[in-house]
């Protein structure tokens, strides 16, 4: 039983309703701080909804969400974000016609920034707090791998998959989260990428002891290898929840991914 | 004074037919691809030019036959230029752009709407000038109740709503008809269901534009006077119809272009120097639907996948 | 030193593009004309597969003010070749006037990603605002160019605000209706003049100099369309400075990220809303300014100024140009004021020129002539990793 810390995100009963669809249908979830979920499911299970409704692309139509205790849920995604929750997509929005760098300097936006008014009489101050944010955005590329720093001023447009899924994780973590929401990161990437990518976000952990992450995934190689504990979705409702092993034995699991008979 | 109010609702019913021929035109694509044509109003306008030309050189060339049929022919033969013309401008410069950013056929057809215009103000024979469709129905009307319809009114009247009713058959119960609307509510899953995505559309776009020159036809029967710069507005009004209908249902279309025609002719009617400026009341009701009700009256909301 | 020599090399090609455009100006007969566009395109193109001058010429440019300080002298001695044929600076001062319009459109298209069809019509508001006052209150020029901003900034906030409510064609029917419904209203207005206009549209004047007059430096004399040529450079370069710093602040970097995805934006903090309004706001002043400008050297404005074409056209520039790129923009604005006005026997097709320039370009070059560049910053990327 959880008794000191607050849960860093909590969802109380959800339900997400699109006009007679109910996407979510009633579901009670929760990650600690220091925390990596596994979120898997079937396709159309409700996973991406959840993501959306977190950080508010949707509302919930019952039920609330709590992030460090606070209801957010009806709040508008640039306010969530403020809040430090970042998330990347499963079909990496990222800003296409914009350099790497680029991408991960505006995952800063949320810092302090130079007033633009600045513009007009000092605008050395602007071009240095550029330089100084590219700096950081060059470090954390590096820290991903060395082909993006080289690569840091190509469009993201031009990216192969996984160095674009690359790309949104650095943009992801210039925002600061403290909850990261990765949506089917290793989607498109063969098994030494995915390799890759699990060695990175471990590394991640460890730099960042405090961060919440929830990883929705198919690949289960990656959920066995890094998520601490796994909740499974079914038709917008949760259906199992436990340590990798405990869903792996799990009947009703196998039967929504296999189906029935 | 309740004379020039039926002569103005008359009006207003005429005009309505052809915004609304033009808005289902703008509806079905939009339906379909997403796609607003912003030169089909110059189809409307091409349509009228080419009428005008086929039925004079017609009746020219054989003088001495029945002049019905060979206006009939003369329209016939307009109306399906204009429908490969519509094929034709979807083919080189909306294809092209289905997969980019939706911003870039707009562009485009605003541009081909330009050239086409500009081609027959610059080819056509006095093309900068006014132009006079021919007269192809006899004088004298029927009286019903307190109106006096002419001849062409009752032609427009009888060929709008039988239109309206082949829209109607079309959609439903044809098979083409079933893969316009499966095309326009998912596009990928239609292509993978094996129906033939670009020949529906061709389709499409041959019986939208047609409707324009329908549409352009009466404009030249009841109005009789066009001009090449015509088909920018019309185009524009029927786009503006389809909207405030509700992009995407042809129910919607045909409210959305009686809609804005009453509005533009009563207002120019009744507001003291407002035929000068009835236009500007069509782009306000536009305006503001676009605001608070982009939906229309009949549309759906459209929810964008993240 | 190779980097002198480099920045020999870029001031010598400057040079040399501005004797091409020169020359190009001066010729008269219609078919030359044709032969030396024909040339030039074909030339600039096998120009820029030669990666060795490419090479040359971007090292070059990284000094700083290598590039500027000559284009600025070129730019500032290009009339004195043009003293006998004064219409040909007349025609150039148009073009920059439009420069600067295109500008702030860019601001909209470019980097905001919101097309803008009522350019044009803010254009016409500047313009109108300014003759109104100069004509019916005798204010000067000056005060016209204030008001005319406040004005311009005003209709552009109108204009943004439904924008932001609507999707991506919404929003242009939105401002094709802005533009249309301008345009129809100041036609109808008496006190704008109706389809005469306003004429006799004051000219500056510049500590009590006013620009009608001629001057009369050493043995030249100096009429006064090329004292307003220097004035709209002036603006223009103003304009450039701005533009150029709010590409390169944390607002350019915003709107294109607005542009590329406004709900990955929105999911990494931004706020939309105030972005759009500020391209609006700040795109119609550019264009008030314009619009001023144009009224004052015209002397005359009317209804026709502000045409929907006028709007096709501004658009047409940005893409032609390249969305996003300061200087491809003005390229745009030159080459489709410039290119009809040399070809002027053909009059009638230059709506039809700049559609099928439109459509070509946006089928078999959408980015532009000079497609955006992306931002470098003064780090070594050296310093990290092994």
């Amino acid at each position: 039983m959880e008794t000191n810390a607050i849960k860093l995100l909590e969802a109380k009963d959800i339900v997400v309703q699109f006009g007679g669809l109910k996407a979510i249908n009633g579901v009670n979830l929760f990650v600690n701080r220091g925390e990596i979920l596994g979120l898997i499911g079937p396709n159309g299970s409700g996973k991406t909804t959840f993501f959306n409704v977190v950080t508010g692309i949707y509302t919930v139509t019952q039920g609330d969400i709590l992030f460090q205790g606070k209801s957010i849920s009806g709040k508008k995604p640039q306010e969530i974000a403020r809040l430090g929750i970042v998330r990347t997509f499963q079909n990496s929005r990222l800003w296409f016609d914009l350099s790497v760098l680029d991408n991960v300097i505006l995952g800063m936006y949320m810092r302090p920034r130079p007033s633009s008014l600045l513009t007009l009489y000092n605008f050395k101050k602007i071009k240095e707090d550029f330089r100084k944010k590219a700096e950081e955005a060059l470090a954390i590329l590096s820290t991903f791998n060395e082909e993006l720093v080289t690569n840091c001023y190509r469009r993201a447009s031009e990216l192969a998959l996984v160095d674009r899924r690359r790309v949104e994780i650095c943009r992801a973590l210039a925002a600061n989260p403290q909850l990261l929401l990765l949506d089917e990161p290793s989607a498109g990437m063969d098994p030494a990428e995915t390799n890759q990518l699990m060695e990175d976000i471990k590394k991640l952990k460890q730099t960042k002891e405090d961060i919440g992450i929830i990883i929705i995934e198919h690949d289960m190689s990656v959920i066995s290898s890094i998520a601490q504990r796994v909740v499974v979705f079914n038709f917008g409702k949760k259906i199992a929840e436990g340590n990798f092993k405990e869903i792996q034995a799990n009947e009703e699991v196998r039967e929504a991914y296999l189906g029935k008979g | 004074m309740f004379v020039t109010f039926l002569m103005q609702l008359k009006n207003g019913i005429m005009l309505g037919c052809q915004y609304s021929l033009i808005a289902i035109g703008f509806t079905l694509f939009f339906g379909m691809l997403n796609v607003v044509v912003f030169c089909h109003g110059d189809f409307y306008i091409f349509a009228a030019f080419a009428g005008t030309a086929l039925i004079l050189g017609l009746t020219g060339l054989f003088p001495a036959s029945v002049s019905t049929i060979l206006v009939l022919i003369g329209l016939m033969i307009a109306m399906v230029l204009t429908g490969f013309l519509g094929v034709i401008v979807e083919k080189a410069t909306i294809k092209p752009f289905r997969k980019s950013h939706p911003v870039m056929p707009i562009l485009s057809t605003l541009a081909v709407g330009t050239i086409i215009e500009q081609l027959l103000k610059i080819f056509y024979p006095a093309g900068s000038n006014p132009q006079m469709f021919p007269s192809i129905f006899k004088q004298g009307g029927i009286h019903i109740g307190a109106f006096y319809l002419q001849t062409n009114e009752i032609a427009i009247l009888i060929v709008t709503a039988v239109i309206f009713l082949l829209m109607y058959i079309f959609l439903k119960n044809t098979k083409i008809g079933s893969q316009v609307i499966a095309i326009s509510q998912d596009f990928e899953a239609a292509s993978m269901m094996g129906i033939d995505v670009d020949k529906t559309i061709s389709i499409t776009f041959f019986i939208g534009a047609s409707l324009a020159a329908i549409a352009g036809f009466i404009n030249g029967i009841y109005f009789t006077v066009f001009r090449y710069d015509m088909g920018a507005i019309a185009g524009i009004k029927g786009f503006s119809a389809s909207v405030v209908g509700g992009l995407g249902s042809i129910f919607g279309a045909i409210l959305g272009g009686f809609l804005m025609a009453f509005v533009e002719t009563f207002a120019a009617a009744y507001i003291p120097g407002g035929s000068a400026i009835r236009d500007v009341f069509s782009f306000i009701v536009v305006l503001l639907f676009l605001i608070f009700r982009p939906t229309g009256i009949l549309g759906q909301r459209i929810v964008e996948k993240v | 030193m190779k980097k002198h020599s480099n920045v020999l090399y870029s001031i010598l090609f400057e040079i040399a593009i501005l004797a091409v455009f020169i020359v190009f100006l001066k010729i008269e007969s219609l078919i030359l004309n044709l032969i030396f566009l024909v040339v030039v395109a074909v030339g600039t193109y096998l120009l820029l597969k030669k990666t060795t001058i490419m090479a040359k010429l971007r090292a070059g440019s990284q000094t700083k003010g290598a590039v500027l300080f000559p284009l600025v002298v070129l730019t500032l001695i290009v009339p004195f070749f043009f003293l006998e044929n004064i219409y040909i600076v007349h025609v150039l001062t148009l073009a920059l006037i439009f420069a600067i319009a295109v500008l702030g459109l860019n601001f909209q298209i470019g980097s905001a990603g919101m097309v803008n069809f009522a350019q044009g019509t803010l254009m016409g508001i500047g313009a109108y605002t300014s003759a109104l006052l100069c004509t019916h209150f005798g204010v000067s020029f000056w005060v016209g160019l204030l008001a005319a901003i406040a004005v311009s900034a005003f209709f552009g906030l109108i204009l943004g605000l439904p924008t932001l409510k609507t999707k991506e064609y919404h929003l242009s029917l939105v401002t094709i209706a802005f533009a249309y419904v301008g345009y129809l209203l100041i036609l109808n207005m008496s006190w704008t003049g109706g389809p005469d206009g306003i004429a006799g549209i004051p000219k500056p004047k510049i500590f009590g100099f006013s620009l009608v007059n001629s001057l009369k430096i050493g043995g030249i004399v100096i009429s006064g369309t090329i004292l307003y040529y220097y004035l709209v450079i002036v603006f223009l370069g103003i304009g450039i400075i701005l533009a150029r710093r709010i590409h390169y602040s944390w607002l350019g970097i915003t709107w294109n990220a607005i542009r590329d995805d406004d709900i990955a934006a929105q999911c990494y903090g931004i706020r939309p809303t105030p972005y759009k309004l500020l391209s609006f706001v700040l795109g119609s002043i550019f264009a008030g300014v314009a619009g001023v400008l144009y009224a004052h050297f015209v002397g005359f404005i009317s209804t026709e100024s502000m045409a929907f074409s006028i709007d096709l056209l501004l658009v047409s520039m940005v893409i032609l140009g390249g969305m996003d790129n300061i200087y491809g923009v003005m390229i745009g604005a030159f080459l489709l004021i410039l290119i009809p006005e040399k070809f002027r026997s053909f009059e009638d097709f230059r709506l039809l020129f700049y559609g099928i320039v439109l459509v070509l370009m946006l089928i078999f070059r959408p980015q532009g002539l000079f497609p955006k560049r992306v931002r470098i910053y003064d780090i070594e990327r050296g310093k990290h990793g092994n």
